[in-house]
Formats: C-alpha cells, sequence, structure tokens
C-alpha cells in the first residue's frame, strides 16, 4: 500500500513537471521543472531497487548535466521573448504524435498476447528478492569491471571525445585578454627585474 | 568463466584508440609549423590499423569480452574498407583543411574518434556495444561538423544533426528496452535464440520494439521519410566534412542494420520485411526525384544517397544471403563512388571560393580533362550505366529482390526509379563536356589528390570489369555469418 | 498492486511527453536538449523496470552507459549550442532558414 502511494504521488509530480517543462518559455524555468522530474524518478527507481543508479541520476544528472544547461543560460545572457504567437505550426503534430505514440505503448502494454502477462501478476516486492547483505552497487561494480570492460573501455573514450569537442568548440583565444605565462614567469632571473644602480654618495653642499 | 578476457581479437581497436591518445599529446607539444605531425601519424594509423586486421583475418567467427565483440569475416572486411576509405578522405580533404583553419590536431583526433566507434560497431555483438559505438561516432561528427570557423551555415547543421541524431538514438534505445524486456538479454545471438525458444508469448513486444528500431536505423541511414536531415547536413558541413559524412559511416550503417536485423532479429523478419519494402520504395522515389531539381551539388548528392540507401534497403529485405551479400557488394562500391564524387567537389575548390553549385563543373574538360573523365566514370557509375561498377551492384540487388523474394514488381520499380535518376547523373557529364567553364580560375590540385583520384578512378572502372574480386569476398563474409 | 505495466506507462507517458516536446519547442533550442534528456530518462525507466521484473543486472549495466553518453551528449549539444549563439547572437529555431529542410 506505501509502495502504491509512493508510485502515484511521485509519477505525478515527474509527468507534471515534464509537461511544465515544455511548456515554460523561459528556459531556467524549464531546466528546474526537468530538475523535479529527474528527482521524482529518482525516487521511483528506488522504489524499483536500483539504488546506485537512482543516486548516480541525481548526483550525475541533477548535479552536473543540469547545473550545465544552467551555466550555458547564464553565460549567453538570453532575453526571454515573446510573449506572442504561443506555440508554432507543429503544435498539432507534436501533439498527435505523442497521443499516438502514448496510446499505441498502452494498447500494447495491455494486450493479453503481448507477453505482459508473465509478468503482471507478479507484485513489486517479491519480484527480485535478495539475500541479506546483498549490495546493489557491488554487483554492477563487479559485471562493470569484468563482463562489461570493453564497453567500459568505450564509454571512457566517449568522455574524452566529449572534452576534445567541447574544449576545441568553444575555445577561442582573444587578443585584448591578458595572460598568465608560466613558462616566462618560471624563468624570470631577478637580474631582469631590479637593477641596481650605484648612485654615488652626494654630499650636500 | 575466465576473468581476463581474450584481447587479441580486438588488438585493432586497441591500436587505434592508443594512437589517439598519442596524437593528441604529440599535437599539444608541436608548435604550428608542423602541424603536418598529426596529419601523417593519422594516415599511420589507418595504415597499422590495416595492417593488423589483415593479419587477424580468420575465416571463424571468434566472440570475446562475455559476448560482446565479434571477429568474423565480415567485420574484417568492413572494418578494412572503413581504413581505406577514410585514408582517402583524408587525403583529399587536406587542402580544403589548410585553407579552412581546420587543420588541427583536434580535427584528427575526433576522426580517428569516429573510426574507432565504427570499428565498435561494426565488431559489436550486444546491444551496449552497438550502441556505445554509434554514439561515439555520431558525437564525433556533431563536433567536426561545427569546428569550421568562417561559414555560418556549419553550426546551423551541427544543431540540426545534433537534435535529430539524439532524438533517434532515444528511439533506437527504447526499442531496444523492449526487446530487453521480452528476451531478458542484451547479447544479440541470445535474442536470436531466445526468440526462437518463446516467440509465440513474446510476439507483440517483440514487433513494438522492432519498429522503434527499424525507426531509429532508417534516421541514421537517411531512409525517407526520415532523411530531413541528411541534404542539410551535407550542405550545411564544410565540404572536407561532408565527403566524410557521405562514405565511411555508410559502411558502418549498414553493418548496424545487419547485425540488428539479421544477427539478432532475423525470425521476425516477416515483421520488418514490410517496413523495409515501403521504406525502400519511398527512398528510391524521393531521392532520384527531388536530386533532379538541384542546383547545389552537394544537395544532389545527398539525395542521391537518399536514392542509394532505397537500394541497399532492397538487398536486406529480401532475406537471403544472396541478397545480403548484394546488399554489402552495393554499400561498399557506393562508398568508393561517393569519396570519387565528393573528392572531384574539393578537387574543384580554392582559396576563397567553394564548389557548390552543378554550374561549377562547367568545361572541366578543358580545365583538366583527365579529371572530367574520372568524374564522367563517377557519374556513369552512380548511375548504373553498364559495365561500370554501380551497375553491377545494381543488378545484383535487382536479381535477389526477383529470384529469392519474388517479388517482381518491387524490381520493376527499382529500375524505373533508377531510369529517372540517370539523368541528373548525365546533366552533370553535359556540364562538364558540352558547356563552357564560368570559372577560369587555375585549379590548384596537390599531387597525392591527383594520385588518389586517378587510383580511386581505375578502382571503379576495373571492379567494373572484374566485379566478381569484391563479390566472392562479399558472398565469403555472409555466408560465415549466416552459418 | 504495482505491476511492471505501471512503470512502463509511466516511461511511455514521459517518453510522449518528450518527443512532443521536440516538435512543439522550436522556440528554444535549450528545452529541445532538454526534451532529448527527457527521453532517455524514459528509456532509463523502462530499462530499470524490466531489470527488476526479469532478476537480471544487465538492464542497469545499460542504463549506466546511457546515463555516461547522455552526459557527454549534453556536453557536446551545449558546445555546439554555444558556437551557434557566438555566430548568430540567437537560438530561435525559427531563425534557423539559411538550410532549407
Amino acid at each position: 500500500m506505501t509502495e502504491a502511494i509512493i508510485f502515484y504521488l511521485f509519477s505525478t509530480v515527474a509527468v507534471v513537471s515534464a509537461l511544465m517543462m515544455i511548456s515554460v518559455r523561459n528556459p531556467v524555468r524549464a531546466a528546474f521543472y526537468l530538475v523535479l522530474s529527474f528527482f521524482a524518478s529518482a525516487i521511483i527507481w528506488l522504489l524499483l531497487q536500483a539504488e546506485f543508479l537512482a543516486i548516480v541520476l541525481v548526483l550525475v544528472y541533477v548535479g552536473a548535466v543540469m547545473v550545465l544547461f544552467l551555466f550555458v543560460v547564464m553565460m549567453l545572457d538570453l532575453n526571454i521573448v515573446e510573449k506572442e504567437s504561443g506555440f508554432t505550426r507543429y503544435f498539432p503534430i507534436g501533439i498527435m504524435l505523442a497521443a499516438i505514440t502514448f496510446f499505441s505503448i498502452y494498447y500494447v502494454l495491455g494486450q493479453k498476447e503481448s507477453g505482459m502477462d508473465v509478468f503482471q501478476s507478479q507484485p513489486l516486492s517479491t519480484a527480485a528478492s535478495h539475500v541479506e547483505g546483498y549490495s546493489n552497487t557491488k554487483e554492477l561494480g563487479k559485471l562493470l569491471y569484468s563482463e562489461y570492460v570493453y564497453a567500459f573501455e568505450i564509454a571512457a573514450m566517449l568522455l574524452l571525445v566529449a572534452i576534445v569537442a567541447a574544449i576545441s568548440l568553444t575555445y577561442r583565444r582573444r587578443p585584448k585578454t591578458r595572460h598568465q605565462n608560466p613558462d616566462l614567469q618560471v624563468s624570470a632571473r631577478h637580474e631582469d627585474r631590479i637593477r641596481i644602480v650605484k648612485i654615488p654618495v652626494e654630499e650636500r653642499k | 568463466m575466465s576473468v581476463t578476457p581474450d584481447l587479441l581479437p580486438a588488438t585493432a581497436e586497441i591500436f587505434v584508440l592508443i594512437m589517439t591518445c598519442i596524437i593528441l599529446v604529440v599535437d599539444t607539444f608541436t608548435p604550428e609549423k608542423y602541424r603536418a605531425s598529426s596529419y601523417i601519424l593519422t594516415q599511420g594509423t589507418l595504415l597499422g590499423a590495416l595492417l593488423i586486421t589483415i593479419g587477424l583475418y580468420t575465416e571463424q567467427s571468434i566472440v570475446t569480452f562475455h559476448n560482446t565483440f565479434i571477429l568474423d569475416p565480415l567485420a574484417s572486411m568492413l572494418k578494412g574498407i572503413i581504413y581505406i576509405v577514410v585514408f582517402a578522405v583524408l587525403i583529399y580533404s587536406k587542402h580544403f583543411l589548410q585553407q579552412h583553419k581546420m587543420f588541427k590536431g583536434e580535427y584528427f583526433v575526433l576522426m580517428l574518434a569516429s573510426v574507432l566507434g565504427m570499428m565498435v560497431m561494426v565488431s559489436a555483438y550486444s546491444f551496449v556495444t552497438l550502441y556505445l559505438g554509434l554514439e561515439l561516432l555520431s558525437l564525433s561528427l556533431y563536433a567536426m561538423i561545427a569546428m569550421q570557423d568562417q561559414a555560418k551555415s556549419a553550426p546551423e547543421a551541427a544543431m540540426k544533426y545534433f537534435v535529430l541524431g539524439a532524438m533517434a538514438s532515444g528511439l533506437l534505445l527504447y526499442g531496444m528496452s523492449m526487446i530487453y524486456g521480452a528476451t531478458g538479454t542484451l547479447h544479440l545471438a541470445e535474442i536470436q535464440t531466445n526468440i526462437l525458444d518463446k516467440f509465440e508469448t513474446h510476439s507483440l513486444l517483440l514487433s513494438f520494439g522492432l519498429v522503434f528500431i527499424i525507426v531509429a536505423v532508417a534516421f541514421k541511414l537517411g531512409a525517407v521519410p526520415f532523411h530531413m536531415w541528411v541534404p542539410d547536413v551535407y550542405h550545411g558541413a564544410p565540404t572536407a566534412v561532408t565527403i566524410f559524412i557521405g562514405s565511411a559511416p555508410k559502411i558502418a550503417a549498414f553493418a548496424m542494420l545487419f547485425r540488428l536485423l539479421v544477427d539478432g532479429l532475423e525470425s521476425l523478419h516477416t515483421s520488418w520485411q514490410d517496413i523495409l519494402i515501403i521504406l525502400a520504395i519511398l527512398s528510391m522515389a524521393v531521392g532520384n526525384i527531388i536530386a533532379i531539381a538541384q542546383t547545389n551539388i552537394k544537395r544532389m548528392l545527398a539525395y542521391s544517397t537518399v536514392a542509394h540507401v532505397g537500394f541497399i534497403l532492397l538487398g536486406i529485405l529480401s532475406v537471403s544471403q544472396s541478397g545480403y551479400s548484394a546488399s554489402m557488394f552495393y554499400t561498399i562500391t557506393y562508398t568508393i563512388m561517393a569519396v570519387g564524387g565528393f573528392g572531384m567537389v574539393l578537387l574543384l575548390s580554392h582559396k576563397g571560393f567553394d564548389a557548390e553549385r552543378i554550374s561549377d563543373f562547367k568545361g572541366l574538360s578543358t580545365r583538366a580533362p583527365w579529371f572530367a573523365v574520372m568524374m564522367m566514370i563517377f557519374m556513369f557509375s552512380m548511375a548504373g550505366v553498364p559495365p561500370f561498377l554501380g551497375f553491377w551492384a545494381k543488378l545484383l540487388v535487382l536479381k535477389a529482390v526477383v529470384v529469392e523474394a519474388d517479388m517482381v514488381w518491387l524490381a520493376a520499380i527499382a529500375v524505373f526509379f533508377s531510369i529517372i535518376g540517370i539523368f541528373y547523373y548525365l546533366r552533370i557529364i553535359k556540364f562538364m563536356f558540352f558547356d563552357k567553364a564560368e570559372d577560369s580560375e587555375h585549379l590548384t590540385i596537390t599531387q597525392g589528390m591527383a594520385v588518389t583520384m586517378s587510383i580511386n578512378g581505375v578502382v571503379v572502372l576495373l571492379l567494373g570489369l572484374y566485379p566478381g574480386i569484391l563479390l566472392t569476398y562479399c558472398v565469403q563474409a555472409i555466408t560465415h555469418v549466416i552459418q | 498492486m504495482l505491476t511492471l505495466t505501471h512503470f512502463l506507462v509511466l516511461a511511455g507517458l514521459l517518453m510522449s511527453i518528450g518527443l512532443a516536446g521536440i516538435f512543439i519547442n522550436r522556440k528554444n533550442i535549450i528545452i529541445l536538449l532538454m526534451c532529448v534528456e527527457l527521453i532517455l530518462l524514459a528509456v532509463n525507466l523502462n530499462f530499470i523496470a524490466f531489470s527488476h521484473y526479469l532478476g537480471n543486472v544487465e538492464g542497469q549495466i545499460f542504463v549506466f552507459f546511457i546515463l555516461t553518453v547522455a552526459a557527454a551528449e549534453a556536453a557536446i549539444g551545449l558546445a555546439i549550442l554555444v558556437v551557434l549563439f557566438r555566430r548568430r547572437q540567437s537560438i530561435n529555431v525559427d531563425e534557423l532558414d539559411s538550410l532549407k529542410g
């Protein structure tokens, strides 16, 4: 019973905030609605006993990716514009497409012969029972570093590509800004900086 | 279960990965005037990988990394073609890159990363590796398009490609999740056996996932009605990147299609065959008809790609060994011709001027007669005029459709649209040989470019005269996979 | 009683909202990028739900990789957005018209 309450409460939050995200104009607000949607989803993932991924979702997504979005919004200094004209001419197509997608998903899941009936009778709590001391993180880690080591390396390469691409795309050397040149700083000798001039002492006349 | 996986079959991937990192470091510490070192290292990497792949060639299928990686004749052969094509692409684009301030280490690093992505896709034997390879390829491509400094259209093309590509990946994953739910595994071989075991109970869920997967693959291949990005990206991207996008990734996309539909889901072929028929007819129709109306050569070649994708799908949808090998033959030959065609566009560009209009080809026979002949070979071949290479490719696909799939009407439609297609290829030939040049500027053709272009043209001509050389390898590769 | 269908329908809802968002929100590319993230969230929920009910951890491994890729994707998407903005001083999709689709 508690599970059902948690599920319905947070799935409502997730869906409503997702709807708000696509309909607001202000990108900062949209980002915050998406964050809310992520939080609600993380709780639903906890219901499904995916503890590690739920935490990663909050840490990586809310903590890093969404902050990146907000950074870019701030950096670009977008002026939030035009209340006019509501949505574009694609509005009806978009709504129709979404409705068709959703109802076909709903239809497939509702069918007896879809194969879903195998799971249908299984309640959440007994679906996967673990022994005492089971750790989701440990289990994932074991697989990740043994069976999926190849995929793991490719993922590392993907992140490297993201770094190289993001830096080479956005980095530009502005002629007017002042840089430090550590090489020059280190190799500077004190003879170059201070010149000791011997001034002969003059006697006051 | 051994803890350490067998690393030997993946030597080529490991080599490319290490060299990419080395180039990244070397480029940082070399001064501006030795920039060419990264270029030479990149070419060396491709050659080295080619040697390794040839050295590892076996007639068996070796599966390693706990069923996520496969090395079979198909993978070896496609990888080899990818290296050679990318090697030619780099030679063609060197001059363009230098002129457009894109001759930077990052560019080569991204290029090698995308080559690595293609290799991973070609050798993928599980949803996880297939998806990661695809993303490694696409993310590098998005960045390469946007790298140009001057052109206004490049970032726009990159953004369009990015949003549509990311959406397609989302759909692909949604389809994969459905198939995972139905079969309980991510490994392609196990999916195949699991479907055969319990096909009856899981059918609807499976075909639902299948639809999402096909839509996503059609997006990546550029099949109608999911082709909107192709002309825009080909047009908006710098020509040096267009030649890359238009060539090697098609081989990887073919591999993805093959691994998913044939290796993984062949038992569902009654479901995917019908969808592919619709996609193929639409692609051939829309591609060939709209290409006629184009004045921009890059857009024209983009629509011609769409039409060729229709033919590649025809081979797959005949669900037979000869159909698959015809489709593979078609993909490889198309790639070789496309590299030549886009290479000619690069060859016509010179400082401050990018050849973009079809009319830029006017009078080429007087300005550079040898290259006009080369372009003529490419165009005849793409149009499917006998005895050029493209003709055999089309013939084999059509034969598979008629003999194996018993769909004469479909073959008739394909022939009809390729006859329409001949028109716009012939127009370029007419421009080159019978019209006066508008641009009298002397063409600066580097030696490497001239040699590569000549080899490229001669290869198309020779393979057209002796198509059996390439075809036997294709048939062999496919037969090994099917058994 | 909560069954698998509950979770899949929720994922389907999020997926459709994300898809609709891509078509509706032609005003602002940043929101387009967020819609892509929403689609991936829906896919992840699907994988986790199946993984739980099948008692098979592989689905969660896939989600781990999807999260990694999505982070890289977001970084590159935003980098392209920055380049685009510098070039045109706007991220309105309607103004992206130099390439006719």
